[in-house]
């Protein structure tokens, strides 16, 4: 007689325990995101050289990979 | 009998991927450093751990750099790449030489880092693992010989007192 109900709370308490998840998530991200567009335009990002793997390396792989 | 031992054993490495691996590092870290070749090679990686408060969210935030560590036992210098777990590309290597350097100690708490002050402002943290699972993270690469090998040359001839 009483599992029903009980039930039913356990399950109240869940979804809310769910939204307050989805909602913290929500907050995070969007405060990271107005961060990240404040700090860019305060300090822009510098351009970070980058060097890409020799053609030969890469190319061994995909011969080795079929 | 098969399946439990088999269990029990835990996560085999992949020696081919981690070759693969292995020698793309070692064609990364010959692009940018001169005389790249004279370096022995080890993965390390560096992690940035900052705290948060947005409010009623609270907690930290773990960033993850990967690094191709050099080491050349003449010139006592150590060479870091920074890469990424595919190793697809690295970015330019910054070089800590034991002359230059103001002090180079091993972390006890709360890593096993290797730590490195080239001056009073800066430094490095470096971690290094025999081999570390999560392809997404790290890069895949299985290095005992070569982390024993740097442990002992940062201690022994690194390492400032």
């Amino acid at each position: 007689m009483t599992l029903i109900p009980l039930l039913q709370q356990a399950g109240v308490i869940f979804l809310l325990l769910l939204l307050l998840f989805f909602l913290g998530n929500l907050w995070f991200y969007l405060v990271e995101s107005l961060l990240k567009k404040i700090k860019g335009s305060f300090f822009p990002k510098k351009e970070i050289p980058w060097h890409t793997l020799p053609k030969e390396e890469q190319q061994d792989e995909d011969a080795q990979n079929r | 009998m098969g399946l439990f031992s088999k269990i029990f054993k835990g996560p085999e490495i992949d020696m081919e991927k981690s070759r693969q691996n292995a020698a793309k590092m070692r064609a990364l870290f010959d692009q940018v450093v001169e005389n790249g070749s004279s370096y022995q090679l080890i993965f390390g990686y560096t992690e940035d751990v900052s705290r948060f408060n947005y409010g009623f969210v609270h907690g930290s935030k773990t960033k993850i750099g990967n690094l191709i560590v050099g080491w050349n036992e003449e010139t006592r210098t150590i060479a870091v790449v920074p890469t990424v777990p595919d190793l697809s590309g690295c970015g330019d290597p910054t070089y800590y030489r034991r002359s230059e350097i103001l002090k180079a100690y091993r972390n006890k708490y709360p890593t096993d880092a290797f730590i490195i002050y080239p001056d009073k402002r800066n430094y490095i943290g470096i971690n290094a693992y025999d081999w570390l699972e999560d392809e997404k993270l790290y890069v895949y690469v299985s290095q005992e010989k070569e982390l024993a090998a740097f442990t002992d040359f940062f201690l022994h001839r690194f390492a400032t007192k």
